[in-house]
């Protein structure tokens, strides 16, 4: 925990000085955050190309943008709302792409698997073939959350604004997926 | 946790001290959950078998991938900004080339290596479970599968054809040049072209086919070979495809079929799509993207067919998931270079 609060900590400091323009500090966030964006992005969309595209054109966007920006406390959380309104910006865009779930809403969108969950062999003391099926129970938003929460290590307030969504309903959305999980353990 | 929350399964897991203590083997103890495990016992040891196992396999692209990618981006934060522009899919008919004109370019390309450093070509090469992705001088950008070797040139002139030699799989999107310059990719087999589109190719040692995602592509051979299409054969010295189509070697004839594109590329997502697949097809392509040679407990098992998605980010998640995927298969490891279908 008190590594993240560095990380943190340093992003503040770097990102008050990328503000001023220092293209150094700009190259540090970019490579700091890379990967959690780029991921996120893979949930959201699926295709590698276009996610880095996108991406190259957020971190355009945000260095023109620099003067104009405030600080802010929390840097990643703050990356991944930019890049989730600008994905869903260009989705809804871009009709014609193969791009899906403009609003998460879709079946076909946002997935989690337990592929994706480190599991020990030998202490299967949960079942894993019923993690899985109740994995599919769970609808976007909630996969969203989860793995914004237990991925992304965010909290509940960051994830609210990220998503949109109100704080309660993000904790309700967490709470009832637990609920569902909680069978298979 | 603060007091007015009830210690409850939920609330526990979503605890960040909690989890915390949890992962640091309930050593660290920022709050007393000593105290509350001696209270409840149950409910803390399930909600810590929760989040011991509910942990997510941290994913991480190579280094040299996001250098690329910060590159890619310093020179626009310098440069005037262009805006980016949407590849458009040319739909001309094709210009008849000579594939011979491959041949000379790639003989042009590595002769002219010492005396001229814009003409230097370059080789790119992928292990065993490893893929890259990688951009042309031309933007184009190409994604090489595991055990895979593309050649190219750094640079091309304007008004010379595009050539990329490749042994082994890549997923190719070409960006139509603006002197419409073709592009192609040269195989053992046969040459690609095209002049902007997207596309798959696969030419190992013991298969190859062609699907295509998008645009036109004309499939060249150098000398005249068996073409199956729509139940009839005719002999033929260059195949075109339209976007779902696939061109596919088997027993020393082509087979132009309409296929699913999607599971063809899965791989760029790294999954692989099984569709009536033989394991004994599962075993060639396991062989083509890890290096294990696999064997069969009985000869049966060679014919067996499944379906599926499989994950291929790497070796141990495939093999688990296809034992997992209620196929009846067991693998058992020989040696580092051996693996054995057996009967569950």
């Amino acid at each position: 925990m008190a590594k993240t609060n560095n990380i943190a900590e340093a992003s503040r400091l770097l990102w008050k000085s990328f503000k001023k323009g220092n293209q150094q500090a700009f190259s540090q966030l970019f490579k700091v955050y890379y990967n959690d964006l780029y991921y996120y992005g893979i949930k959201l969309i699926g295709q590698d190309e276009v996610v880095k595209d996108e991406l190259q054109e957020f971190f355009v966007e945000l260095w023109e943008r620099r003067a104009n920006l405030s600080d802010i406390s929390h840097v990643k959380a703050y990356l991944i709302k930019s890049f989730r309104r600008k994905l869903l910006k260009t989705t809804t865009q871009n009709r014609k792409s193969p791009v899906i779930n403009a609003e998460f809403k879709d079946d076909s969108g946002f997935e989690l698997s337990i592929e994706e969950l480190i599991i020990q062999d030998e202490n299967r003391t949960f079942n894993s073939k019923k993690l899985k099926a109740l994995m599919f129970k769970l609808n976007q938003s909630q996969k969203e959350i989860i793995y914004l929460k237990f991925y992304n290590n965010l909290d509940y307030k960051d994830i609210a604004e990220i998503t949109g969504l109100k704080y309660q309903s993000v904790r309700n959305s967490m709470h009832k997926a637990l609920k569902l999980l909680r069978e298979a353990f | 946790m603060k007091n007015n929350e009830t210690i409850t399964y939920e609330n526990l897991i979503e605890n960040p001290s909690f989890q915390a203590w949890v992962l640091s083997d309930r050593v660290s103890n920022d709050e007393n959950w000593v105290a509350i495990y001696a209270d409840n016992q149950e409910l803390v040891d399930e909600a810590a078998l929760f989040i011991q196992t509910f942990q997510f396999k941290k994913k991480a692209l190579p280094v040299q991938e996001i250098d690329f990618e910060w590159s890619k981006l310093e020179s626009r934060l310098t440069l005037p900004i262009t805006k980016k522009s949407t590849p458009k899919i040319s739909r001309r008919l094709w210009i008849r080339r000579i594939a011979a004109a491959v041949a000379v370019v790639l003989v042009a390309s590595s002769s002219f290596f010492f005396l001229n450093k814009k003409n230097k070509s370059i080789v790119q090469a992928t292990d065993f479970g490893e893929q890259m992705d990688m951009t042309l001088s031309d933007a184009s950008s190409v994604k090489l599968n595991a055990n895979s070797k593309i050649e190219f040139k750094e640079k091309w002139n304007e008004s010379e054809d595009r050539t990329v030699s490749l042994k082994g799989e890549a997923f190719f999107n070409i960006k139509k040049s603006p002197s419409k310059a073709t592009f192609k990719v040269a195989t053992d087999y046969f040459t690609v072209e095209v002049l902007g589109t997207q596309f798959d190719v696969l030419a190992r040692e013991d298969k190859a086919s062609v699907v295509l995602k998008e645009g036109k592509i004309k499939v060249w051979f150098d000398k005249t070979v068996e073409l199956v299409a729509n139940g009839t054969t005719t002999s033929v010295k260059s195949v075109d495809l339209l976007p779902n189509e696939c061109l596919k070697l088997s027993n020393q004839k082509y087979y132009k079929t309409t296929v699913n594109t999607s599971n063809h590329i899965a791989w760029l997502d790294k999954k692989l799509v099984l569709n009536n697949t033989t394991l004994s097809n599962l075993a060639s392509i396991i062989k083509d993207l890890y290096g294990y040679e696999i064997t069969f407990q009985t000869k049966e098992l060679q014919s067996i067919q499944i379906n599926g998605t499989l994950p291929i980010q790497n070796l141990k998640s495939l093999l688990l998931s296809i034992e997992k995927g209620g196929f009846g298969i067991s693998i058992q490891k020989v040696n580092e270079k051996q693996l054995k279908f057996v009967k569950q």
